[in-house]
């Protein structure tokens, strides 16, 4: 099992903290994380969040990130496929291999959000097309140089994509998955599945199970081929400190705090949502049950967070791998806490609780 | 079983092609090599040739398997050519191209690539034990790890158009024994050990041949990870095979390499002196499992073993 970390670059106003202080905070937290034993620190892409999320140029970041560590892979996801030119999305991954001596993991979605679509002129209910073709094109220009593609949207001739990527085929790739359906998709294309942080688990569990009956079902028992990847990886909001009621205490506020906004975020969106997410809608009932009754009492009972001491924080992370989890992606402090905290916590879990499930 | 094995001068092939021969199903052996080679049983015959000229008509009906050996391993063979980073990446790459299309076009049932570990790289966030599974990373400048997954990207393709052909890629760490390059054995048998305390492993020849073996019996198709465990740093592995150690910073080690190199291909080329820095040691558990490869020596006994043939290698001088 591997342990990695999941960053939104979150400013909230009641953290006192800008967002200059915010980015070099995550900057020093991922250099502490590979001294300690993490894999891979993740970074997503939104636009238009204030507070929520400022990590609208992740590729910056992670450029950044690649030359103050050396160990640490680097998760350049989720790349909202319909937002990008998809040659320039392989130009910026492959560029991002080479700075990182072949670091990269690479994963992509649709995006949910119609005030991001609207603003890059995309069409949502053609974004299921688009993200295929892309992928389709991202894929051939990393594995070989050359792109020949001739799709609906898109119609090249033998085009000569640098620079080439260190890893071969190419970096790993992994899908956003929220509806089965999405999990299904990413069986099929070969893919391993990043599972966000606004799922409650007891529907990811049977996300897992139908993604792994799904990867049988298009790609049998074999061991997977080299441009496959068939890991899931799960995030989660984690706070660890010796004292269990401490731990809830420090987290308690911060926590709510990112949940309400992350499901203020995706609700109104979800009841919107057009018929290929017909998943989100009903989830979004779900989610406005939640929002009224938001606690950190209600999001451990959800398996969304895991608040509490070593002791368990491990029972918890033991669930998850007796599911099938292959990554967690910590969110330590939910990405809100004072640095100081987050990194207490982030230590102990490394001492306490990961030795359990890496060797 | 009729076979063709190509590099079947090479240093590998002359622990192979014996153990082959001890088995009475092998009833036939091609070896195919730019050097002579001679075996005393009749069922091997022996064709000088380069492997960029091979053509389907060089490979005899009926033939099971190929095993695909020629490779140029730290200059070897090419003398001041090795220099020629073109020649060298010709022979390879441009060798093995022509190897597999010949295989197509003669009905040839499986192939078997000898890969290598080096085709993961030994980087800094490598896990302690790499699966087959791991991106194929070659460290730059390393020619033979660059050439190694460049074939095993033609073959990705070459396996998609050709479902029917098995295609068995062994990736063995590195290799080993009184056949192998005397690089290996030598730095084994030296007191100065790199300052660097990064995991790395080795493989005996004998085991190496035996996986060959196996591969061929199962019809084994994917790829297969070839080591001794457990991994050690080479401070420990030097613990078994010397008295003294003495460390020696990586940086002036480098440039060191880097001026031998240009007076002897023994030292084999730069590339690999960076692979010292990082770890890299591979999981062998699929080898196990599905070969049903168990090498009879780990890592401690490899070590004796090389400690054992230091006298008598000595006197050795290898063509």
């Amino acid at each position: 099992m591997h342990f990695d970390l999941f960053n939104e670059l979150s400013v909230p106003a009641f953290a006192g903290r800008s967002e200059q202080q915010v980015f070099n905070d995550t900057l020093e937290l991922w250099q502490s994380a590979e001294t300690l034993g993490f894999s891979t620190a993740w970074l997503v892409e939104h636009h238009f969040m204030p507070e929520y999320s400022h990590s609208t140029a992740p590729a910056l970041f992670l450029a950044a990130a690649s030359r103050l560590t050396r160990r640490l892979r680097l998760g350049h996801a989720i790349i909202p496929l319909p937002y990008h030119h998809p040659i320039q999305v392989a130009e910026q991954l492959a560029t991002l291999d080479l700075l990182s001596d072949g670091r990269l993991e690479f994963g992509y979605g649709r995006g949910f959000s119609p005030q991001e679509y609207a603003a890059f002129g995309q069409d949502m209910g053609a974004s299921r097309r688009y993200t295929a073709e892309s992928l389709k094109i991202i894929r051939q220009a990393l594995k070989s140089g050359r792109v020949d593609f001739h799709g609906e949207h898109f119609d090249f001739s033998d085009l000569n994509v640098l620079p080439r990527p260190i890893q071969q085929p190419h970096p790993p790739i992994w899908a956003a998955a929220v509806s089965p359906e999405s999990f299904d998709l990413a069986a099929q294309e070969g893919v391993g599945v990043l599972v966000g942080p606004f799922k409650p688990w007891f529907m990811v569990r049977e996300d897992i199970r139908h993604y792994r009956q799904a990867w049988q079902r298009h790609h049998g028992t074999a061991m997977p081929a080299p441009s496959q990847n068939n890991k899931v990886a799960m995030t989660v909001g984690i706070h660890c400190h010796s004292d269990q009621r401490m731990a809830r205490r420090q987290a308690s506020e911060g926590f709510v705090w990112f949940y309400r906004h992350l499901l203020g975020q995706t609700r109104p969106i979800l009841e919107r949502l057009y018929e290929s997410y017909e998943y989100y809608r009903r989830f979004g009932k779900l989610g406005s049950l939640l929002g009224k009754a938001i606690s950190l009492t209600a999001l451990e009972a959800l398996g969304m967070t895991i608040v509490g001491d070593p002791a368990h924080c491990r029972k918890r992370i033991g669930e998850l791998q007796q599911a099938g989890v292959d990554h967690v992606l910590c969110a330590f402090g939910a990405g809100v806490l004072p640095p100081e905290q987050t990194l207490d916590g982030m230590r102990l879990f490394a001492q306490q609780v990961m030795p359990d499930f890496t060797s | 079983m009729r076979l063709v094995i190509t590099g079947s001068a090479g240093r590998l092939a002359r622990v192979l092609i014996p153990h082959l021969l001890q088995n009475q199903d092998v009833e036939f052996i091609l070896g195919i090599d730019h050097q002579s080679a001679d075996y005393a049983d009749p069922r091997y015959a022996h064709r000088r040739m380069d492997i960029r000229e091979m053509g389907a008509n060089d490979i005899p009906a009926g033939t099971d398997a190929l095993i695909h050996m020629a490779f140029v391993l730290m200059g070897g063979g090419l003398g001041k050519r090795r220099h020629d980073r073109n020649e060298v990446r010709a022979v390879n790459v441009a060798g093995s191209e022509n190897v597999f299309a010949a295989c197509a076009s003669a009905g040839v049932g499986q192939i078997v690539f000898l890969s290598s570990a080096a085709v993961y790289g030994a980087w800094p966030d490598n896990p302690p034990l790499l699966d087959e599974t791991a991106p194929l990373r070659p460290m730059r400048g390393f020619a033979y790890a660059e050439d190694k997954v460049t074939v095993e990207r033609m073959l990705d393709a070459f396996e998609h158009k050709h479902p029917d052909i098995i295609i068995s890629r062994l990736r063995p760490h590195a290799i080993v024994g009184p056949h192998a390059h005397p690089l290996l054995n030598r730095i084994l048998r030296q007191p100065f050990y790199p300052l660097s305390s990064a995991l790395t492993q080795c493989v005996f020849e004998e085991d190496v041949a035996t996986a060959i073996v196996l591969a061929l019996r199962k019809r084994a198709a994917g790829a297969f990870n070839l080591a001794a465990q457990p991994a050690m740093s080479l401070y420990e592995m030097l613990g078994y095979t010397q008295k003294w150690r003495i460390p020696l910073p990586l940086a002036p080690a480098a440039v060191l390499h880097r001026l031998l190199w240009r007076l002897t291909p023994d030292v084999g080329e730069p590339g690999w002196v960076q692979g010292i820095r990082h770890p890299l040691a591979v999981d062998t558990q699929r080898a196990h499992s599905e070969l049903g490869w168990q090498p009879r020596f780990d890592l401690p006994a490899c070590l004796s073993a090389v400690r054992a043939s230091g006298a008598s290698d000595a006197s050795r001088q290898h063509v």
